[in-house]
């Protein structure tokens, strides 16, 4: 039994060799009853790749008829490529713009179907000893950033947020991520107006590493996403501040968390025929526990968590049952 | 010929391929790097396409956004973002904020005024925060567009011009007037609600400027100098990476995307269109190694931030920083291992006896065998919380070690007679240690007390408030006396190596003359050992230089300059460990980063000739004492 993965992600191809490997091994044991067979394309976002790449090996052990592409350069590739017909399955961090809709429209004479798979949100945390409530945007800005895009100005001190001495007069600790995670790329570019990040910020090698050295110090502040925020830290609240961004906050009331965004899978198939079933099991797979599991894996929230609301999106159940 | 000689050359042939294989490894290694890095110091090729090829390329691109014309038939401004935008008949400029990407049916209009300005640039920086309009003299106004109602700041004005650009993924404009490039970005100060266009970069070029065009999502600038001229220019390094004549006078020109320009002789006329290759990041070791004006940045400076939000968007590629990070984690870990390590060889290989040297030994060698990794993992979850804490502490403790031991050997002076005979000799350091750890439990004590009586109970509040210093968790002194503990091993075995094998003939003969066993050590053993002590220092100093999991896990990966041991810092190891895996290949930052591994590569294999320079030096020298 062999899993053939085929992965033209430029970037994450030896981790994906080790896996592929070690999912082989894995497949070895497990007794499967090959139901789809077929090529499957995912074309699109990067913050993504990881966690689709874990998702096609786990599916690919459970269905070895199947083979599962994926090429990972930015939600901007899936469009055409979906449009092309040259991918399956689309992947993004944002949905559709219209443009992208009108020519996909233009070309095809229908509109492509969009899932909602997972939600990605960074919580902003601190130790549980410290006394700040809540953080706007702006903070975060003042904290984080080298040249206080959003803000114009730096905070280096406990006191320079509002807080008391004794941890006053102590620095700010940031902790956060390296370059290479989507986390830190996200944060940079809603919470730091594009801005780069300051030279002194503590770039963890993991999600895990950020929430526990939060946890152990009492002079801390780190952003993670929300997967894993364990009852050792603290978790802030974002308010609005006076200059609160309205492009990202959605909801005209504002209620919307403006660190969370929802990923999205895209079909592209014609409503008026029956829905494709390989890339139907494939999202029943997410769907599924294991599904669940790797997405929480990958320090993403499944949809049904979602606070954001989801225009318009169809359930998996609409899309996929459709036996007329 | 016996088996035994068959053998024997059997292993040497073994022994001098393995070698050769060796050598062969490590220059291949080499070739590797300067192969992978070479394409840096390669210049711009500008090479025009053929007329069949013309036809096809300079066919009109479509834009990433079209208004969408159902809706607004009348916007005749170009698109940026999610913000459209026209200019009235009555001067007016309206616009409209398509409000979401989950909503995009929902507009919201907005109208404002611009009055009395004839407009030349309405611009929405990348952010979509901000609207600047500016007017052919120089005037301009900036509106935000986050509020709800759009407002207006004051009239500003900048220097008149006569050409603009909008370049680099929407984060800058660039004016140009007579033979000067001016480029501006928006810089917000603290307390002013509005930014400022701020010049950032100015430039002069040859001829009189006729056109300006900034290339798609990236700092290449094009301009038109003279009729006859072309330029092309990398406006983050302020450099002319390109320049190419013209056979007929030129009136337009413009780029077609990334990586194609055209000139036109008149608008709409026929297009020559050219390509662009190479390395037009304009790359050079004074851009690697001296600040830079940077977009959003008030003034030049050393910055390593190689990824960006959005297309286009600069990468910053400062190695200064990396550089000096990896210097001064090396340098305060050989700070705190050398005392440490060469100290116990000298005592190991010399003053100890044969049989307490041959029990002690092979224990500190064991240190060795302790993964970097592991060390890190424990300085990082355990040591790293509590460091600050604890700090007073080590510091008092560090100081009655050192202080309390020369005190303790005086003392033993007067310890009774029976207890000087040479029986217990080579056992002396073992009753060191009760007194090491007294000394150690007095000086936890005395920190403690010092920081609850004078420091008002907090090390980092007293620091803060009496001298400005801010501690931070993730430091170099962490990082030094992680990594210092895992180069100890190496440095103390070569050193005691070196000590221990000069010839045991040079010291009896002063011993015998009378001199002290210290007195001996300094003065017949020292200067021969020394050249392999050093060597031993190199080594370790090389090695600490590479190490990498230490500083991944503990220094925070922090790319300041900053000398103080209080800080943290971003070695070349720990960045080609974090961002080498996600790097696409042969791009201009995987070629960095190989130029970077190659800096490392040189200054370790400096550091390891020395050695071996010293080594072979030494070895000289037991020969002439032998013979």
């Amino acid at each position: 039994m062999k899993s053939a993965v085929t992965l033209l992600t430029r970037v994450r191809l030896l981790r994906v060799l080790v896996l592929c490997a070690f999912s082989s091994a894995v497949a070895a044991t497990t007794v499967a009853t090959p139901e789809v067979r077929g090529n499957l394309i995912i074309t699109g976002s990067d913050t993504l790749a990881a966690l689709v790449s874990d998702w096609a090996d786990a599916f690919v052990d459970v269905e070895p008829g199947v083979t599962i592409e994926i090429q990972a350069m930015g939600s901007a590739s899936a469009p055409p490529a979906l449009t092309a017909g040259s991918a399956n399955l689309g992947s993004m961090s944002r949905q559709m713009t219209r443009s992208e809709l009108d020519s996909f429209f233009q070309q095809r004479g229908w509109l492509p179907t969009a899932v909602p798979i997972a939600v990605d949100t960074i919580a902003i945390i601190v130790h549980p000893d410290n006394p700040l409530e809540s953080i706007t945007l702006d903070d975060l800005d003042s904290i984080y950033s080298a040249n206080h895009a959003c803000s114009g100005k730096a905070a280096t001190h406990w006191a320079d947020l509002g807080v008391a001495p004794a941890l006053g007069a102590l620095p700010v600790e940031r902790y956060g991520r390296t370059s290479i995670s989507g986390t830190y790329g996200f944060f940079r570019e809603r919470a730091l107006c594009r801005g780069d990040f300051a030279a002194g910020v503590n770039a963890l090698p993991g999600s895990a590493a950020v929430v526990s050295a939060v946890s152990q110090i009492p002079t801390a502040i780190g952003y993670t996403s929300m997967g894993f925020i364990t009852d050792q830290v603290k978790v802030l609240p974002i308010v609005s501040g006076r200059d609160t961004s309205r492009v990202q906050n959605y909801d005209a009331d504002g209620s919307v968390y403006p660190l969370s965004r929802t990923l999205w899978f895209y079909l592209a198939f014609d409503p008026q025929q029956p829905p494709p079933r390989l890339e139907c099991a494939f999202l029943q797979f997410i769907a599924s526990t294991r599904g669940r599991e790797l997405l929480r894996d990958g320090g993403f929230e499944p949809v049904d968590s979602l606070r954001s609301k989801v225009d318009g999106a169809l359930t998996l159940a609409e899309i996929c049952n459709d036996d007329a | 010929m016996t088996m035994r000689s068959v053998f024997d050359i059997g292993v040497s042939f073994v022994v001098r391929a393995t070698s050769v294989l060796v050598l062969c490894a490590v220059v291949g290694m080499f070739v590797q790097m300067v192969f992978v890095a070479w394409p840096l110091t390669q210049s711009v090729k500008v090479t025009p396409l053929a007329d069949a090829q013309n036809n096809i390329i300079a066919s009109e691109r479509t834009p990433d956004w079209v208004p969408h014309s159902d809706l607004l038939p009348a916007w005749r401004e170009s698109i940026m973002g999610r913000v459209w935008l026209r200019e009235d008949s009555d001067g007016a400029i309206s616009g409209a904020i398509s409000p979401s990407m989950d909503a995009a049916e929902q507009w919201v209009s907005l109208r404002f005024n611009a009055p009395e300005i004839p407009l030349s640039v309405l611009f929405i920086d990348s952010t979509q925060r901000w609207l600047v309009a500016v007017a052919n003299d120089g005037r301009y106004r900036m509106a935000s567009l986050r509020m709800d109602a759009v407002e207006w700041g004051n009239i500003e004005r900048i220097k008149p011009f006569d050409y603009h650009a909008i370049g680099g993924a929407n984060e800058t404009l660039l004016f140009a007037a007579a033979r000067s490039v001016r480029q501006y970005h928006l810089l917000k100060t603290a307390g002013s609600l509005y930014p400022e266009l701020v010049l950032a970069r100015t430039w002069q070029v040859s001829e009189r400027i006729l056109g300006l065009a900034a290339a798609p999502e990236s700092q290449r600038v094009l301009i038109l100098a003279g009729p006859q001229s072309i330029e092309l220019w990398n406006a983050t390094a302020q450099q002319r990476i390109a320049q190419k004549a013209l056979a007929e006078p030129m009136e337009g020109i413009g780029w077609i995307d990334q990586h194609h320009f055209y000139a036109e002789a008149a608008r709409n006329q026929q297009r020559r269109v050219w390509k662009v290759e190479g390395n037009t990041d304009a790359i050079t070791l004074a851009s690697l190694f001296t600040p830079v004006q940077y977009l959003g940045y008030p003034e030049p400076s050393q910055v390593w931030q190689t990824s960006s939000v959005g297309k286009g968007q600069e990468q910053k590629f400062g190695l200064t920083p990396l550089l000096f990070g990896s210097m001064k984690a090396a340098l305060i870990a050989m700070l705190v291992a050398l005392p440490c390590a060469v100290g116990a060889a000298f005592f190991v290989g010399f003053f100890m006896s044969n049989r307490a040297r041959n029990r002690i030994k092979p224990i500190i060698e064991l240190l060795e065998a302790i993964p970097t990794v592991v060390l890190a993992a424990v300085a990082a979850v355990w040591l790293a919380p509590i460091f600050l804490l604890v700090l007073p502490e080590l510091f008092f403790a560090t100081i009655t070690a050192v202080l309390g031991i020369p005190v303790a050997s005086a003392l033993w002076r007067f310890a009774p007679a029976s207890l000087h005979g040479s029986r217990y000799h080579g056992l002396l350091p073992l009753l060191l240690i009760p007194v090491i750890l007294l000394l150690i439990a007095a000086g936890v004590l005395l920190g403690g007390y010092v920081e609850q009586q004078w420091m008002s109970g907090s090390l980092t509040v007293w620091l803060h408030e009496q001298f400005h210093v801010d501690l931070v968790h993730l430091n170099g002194l962490l990082v030094g006396i992680a990594m210092g503990i895992a180069v100890i091993p190496g440095i103390f075995s070569l050193a005691e190596d070196a000590v221990y094998s000069v010839p045991r003939h040079a010291a009896e003969g002063s011993l015998a003359l009378g001199a002290s066993r210290w007195r001996s050590f300094r003065d017949v053993i020292l200067p021969l050992a020394w050249p392999g002590v050093i060597s031993a220092v190199a080594i370790g100093a090389g090695r600490a230089l590479g190490e990498t999991m230490i500083v991944l896990m503990i220094s925070g990966n922090t790319p300041i300059l900053d000398w103080s041991p209080l800080t943290g810092m971003r070695t070349i190891s720990a960045t080609l460990a974090i961002e080498l895996p996600e790097t696409a290949f042969s791009s201009v930052h995987y070629q960095i980063l190989f130029f970077a591994a190659l800096l490392l590569f040189f200054i370790t294999f400096l550091f390891n000739s020395l050695a071996e320079v010293l080594r072979l030096r030494m070895r000289k020298r037991f020969r002439v004492l032998a013979s």
